[in-house]
C-alpha cells in the first residue's frame, strides 16, 4: 500500500480551478502541498518530493528543471493535447502526467506511476553511471598493465599482479593505481616495478 | 387557447465575451449568432430558439461559471460561443457531463475532437496550411515568423516549420511577443536589417494593429514583402488604417467581398440589423452558420435533444454565406473552403484563391503529408537572402 503521507508536493500554475482541486486531492492524500504560478528559490529551498507543472501556459521558471527530474518526479497537467505544448512537456522529461479537467479520480494514480518512474529512472541513471565508471576503470586498467608489459616485458597476469598488489600496497584501488600510471605513466610505474 | 399550438421554447446559451481584450470580436461573432436565431425564428414554426446571453469578459474562469449557471439553472442544451481554446476547454467538460451541444465558430488550432462540439470554424488544415502552400509556392520557404506567445502561435509556428523544412526551406527568426504588448521597434529594425522574403504573422488584437502600423511606417522607407497573417480580417483593416493595412495577404473561409448570392443576402441582413457601416467578417458569419445550423437540425430532429441534433446536422447541406458547407459526421468538424485573400485600401479583401471544392476538415493533421509539399520552390540566389547567418532561435518557454 503507497501512502504518500507527508510528502511535499508544489504545484507550478496560473492558479484555476484545476490547481485547486489538485491541491485539494493531494491534501487529501496526505502530502503538504504549495502552490505558486512560478518556482522560486523558496520553493526549491522546501526540497519537495514532486512537482507539477502546467503544460498549456508553461508558467513557473523551472530552469534547473533537468536536475530537478533526475532527483523527483515531475508531473505535467496538460489541458491541450497539441504537438507543440506536448513536445514542451517531453523536454522536461516528466514522470507522469495528468489532464485536465482535474478530477477526484487519476491524481492518487499519477503520484504512483510518478514516483515509481522517477525512482526507476534514477536507479537507471545510477546503475549507466556505475557501468560508465567501470568501463572508464577497465580501460584504464588495460592501458596500465599494457604500459608495464611493454616496459618490464612481463605476461599480462604477471602486470596485473604487480597492480594488485600495489593498490593493496597503498591501501588503495587497483583502478586507483591505473589511473595515476595513465595519467604519470613512467614515474608512477617505475615507482611500482621497484623490488620493495 | 390550445396550448399545443405553442411553439416551444429552445434556450441557446451565447458565451461570447463583449468586454475584456478581444471584446470586439466577441461583440461582431455575438451579432452573427443573433441574425442567425432570428432568421431562424422567422422561419421556424413549432420552436422558437431564445438566446440566453452572458459576457464572460474574457475570463475562462467565467466561461465555466456562466455555463455550470446556464446548464443547472436555465436547462440549456446548446452553447453558441468561445473564441479562445481556453475558454472553450473550460466548458468542454461541464458540456461533456451534461452531454450538451456547443457550437463553436471560431477556427482554432486542431487536435481536438469532441462528440459535444459542433467545430463550424475552419481547422488547421483548411487554414494554416493553404496559406502556407501559397507562401511555399508562390513567395519563399525562408519566413521571418512574429506572433503572440501563446498556443495559436506556438501550432501555427509548429506546422509552419515542418512544411517549410519538407521544401527545403526554414524559418529565419521566431519572434514571440507577449498576449497586448505593443513594442514592435526591435521586430521591426531586425526585419529591415535582415530583409526576408516573407512575412508570417501570428500576432493578435491590439498586438497585431501597432505591428501593421509600424511595419507600414518602415515600408515608406525601405522596400519590404507583403505580410501574411492566417487571422486577419475585415474589421481590423479598419483599426489598423487604410494605408497601413492595405496589401496584405490572409487565409479564410469567409470574406465579406465573397460574390454570390447568399453572402449578398446576408451582408444585406446584417446591415438592416446592425446598421449600413456593420461589415460582416469570417468569425460573425461563422457565429451565423452556428446558429442557422442548430435551427435546420432542431427542425429536421423534431427535439433538440443533443444526439438527434447532431445526427440531423451531420446530414444537413446548407448553402452559407461562405458557400455550401457540411458537418463532417466523423469529426464533428465543417468541409468550408479556404480562400486567400489580399487587403485593399477600402478596408475589404480581395480574393485571389479558392480551392476547388469545400475541404475535408483534418483536425488532428493526419492526412498532412509535407513530403507533398510543393516541390518546385527553389532555395533564393545569395544577394536575396539576409546577410550572415541566422540564429533559429526559439523562444517558446
Amino acid at each position: 500500500m503507497v501512502s504518500f503521507r507527508n510528502r511535499r508536493a508544489v504545484i507550478i500554475c496560473p492558479g484555476d480551478k484545476d490547481c485547486h482541486m489538485l491541491e485539494a486531492r493531494l491534501t487529501k492524500l496526505g502530502l503538504l502541498v504549495q502552490a505558486d504560478t512560478d518556482w522560486t528559490p523558496l520553493l526549491a529551498a522546501w526540497r519537495p518530493d514532486v512537482v507539477f507543472f502546467d503544460v498549456d501556459t508553461g508558467c513557473g521558471n523551472l530552469s534547473d528543471r533537468t536536475e530537478l527530474a533526475r532527483s523527483i518526479p515531475l508531473i505535467a497537467i496538460i489541458g491541450a493535447e497539441t504537438p507543440g505544448r506536448l513536445e514542451w512537456m517531453l523536454q522536461q522529461q516528466p514522470a507522469a502526467f495528468l489532464l485536465r479537467p482535474i478530477r477526484s479520480s487519476g491524481v492518487y494514480t499519477a503520484l504512483v506511476m510518478g514516483f515509481h518512474n522517477a525512482a526507476e529512472r534514477q536507479e537507471l541513471l545510477a546503475l549507466i553511471a556505475r557501468l560508465e565508471r567501470r568501463d572508464q576503470a577497465r580501460r584504464s586498467i588495460l592501458a596500465a598493465s599494457t604500459h608495464l608489459m611493454t616496459t618490464y616485458g612481463l605476461t599480462e597476469p604477471a602486470a596485473y599482479r604487480l597492480l594488485r598488489e600495489a593498490a593493496m600496497r597503498q591501501r588503495t584501488t587497483i583502478e586507483e593505481i591505473s589511473a595515476r600510471i595513465e595519467a604519470d605513466g613512467a614515474g608512477e610505474a617505475a615507482a611500482l616495478a621497484k623490488p620493495r | 387557447m390550445d396550448r399545443n399550438k405553442q411553439p416551444q421554447r429552445i434556450k441557446v446559451g451565447l458565451l461570447y465575451s463583449q468586454s475584456g481584450f478581444y471584446g470586439v470580436v466577441g461583440r461582431e461573432m455575438l451579432k452573427g449568432a443573433l441574425l442567425g436565431i432570428q432568421q431562424i425564428n422567422a422561419t421556424a414554426t413549432d420552436f422558437l430558439l431564445e438566446p440566453l446571453v452572458v459576457d464572460p469578459g474574457g475570463d475562462p474562469a467565467r466561461y465555466y461559471q456562466c455555463c455550470e449557471s446556464m446548464l443547472q439553472k436555465d436547462k440549456v442544451c446548446h452553447f453558441i460561443g468561445c473564441y479562445t481554446s481556453a475558454a472553450r476547454r473550460q466548458v468542454l467538460p461541464l458540456i461533456e457531463a451534461a452531454n450538451a451541444l456547443l457550437w463553436h465558430a471560431a477556427r482554432y488550432e486542431g487536435f481536438e475532437s469532441s462528440d459535444n462540439v459542433i467545430y463550424v470554424g475552419a481547422a488547421p488544415n483548411q487554414h494554416i496550411v493553404p496559406l502556407a502552400h501559397h507562401m511555399i509556392r508562390h513567395i519563399s520557404a525562408e519566413a521571418y515568423c512574429v506572433g503572440s506567445n501563446y498556443i495559436w502561435t506556438w501550432e501555427t509556428t509548429r506546422v509552419l516549420q515542418e512544411m517549410v523544412s519538407a521544401a527545403g526551406g526554414r524559418l529565419l527568426a521566431e519572434r514571440l511577443v507577449p498576449l497586448g504588448d505593443l513594442g514592435m521597434d526591435f521586430i521591426i529594425a531586425e526585419i529591415v536589417r535582415l530583409r526576408p522574403p516573407v512575412i508570417f504573422n501570428t500576432l493578435v488584437g491590439d498586438s497585431a494593429y501597432s505591428f501593421f502600423r509600424a511595419y507600414h511606417r518602415a515600408r515608406l522607407r525601405v522596400n519590404l514583402p507583403p505580410v501574411l497573417s492566417c487571422s486577419l480580417c475585415e474589421p481590423e483593416l479598419h483599426l489598423i488604417g487604410p494605408q497601413a493595412a492595405a496589401g496584405h495577404i490572409t487565409c479564410s473561409p469567409y470574406f465579406a467581398t465573397l460574390h454570390n448570392d447568399w453572402n449578398r443576402m446576408f451582408v444585406e441582413r446584417y446591415r438592416a440589423a446592425f446598421g449600413p457601416a456593420a461589415v460582416p467578417f469570417a468569425d460573425a458569419e461563422s457565429s451565423y452558420v452556428c446558429a442557422m445550423l442548430l435551427g435546420r437540425a432542431i427542425q429536421t430532429a423534431g427535439t433538440p435533444d443533443a444526439a438527434a441534433v447532431r445526427k440531423a446536422v451531420s446530414a444537413d447541406r446548407f448553402d452559407a454565406p461562405q458557400g455550401p458547407i457540411r458537418i463532417d459526421a466523423e469529426s464533428n468538424h465543417c468541409f468550408v473552403t479556404p480562400r486567400l485573400a489580399r487587403s485593399t485600401t477600402a478596408g475589404t479583401f480581395d480574393v485571389f484563391w479558392q480551392a476547388p471544392q469545400p475541404v475535408k476538415p483534418d483536425p488532428f493533421l493526419v492526412w498532412l503529408d509535407t513530403d507533398q509539399a510543393p516541390l518546385s520552390y527553389k532555395r533564393p540566389r545569395q544577394q536575396e537572402t539576409p546577410r550572415g547567418t541566422v540564429p533559429h532561435l526559439r523562444v517558446v518557454k
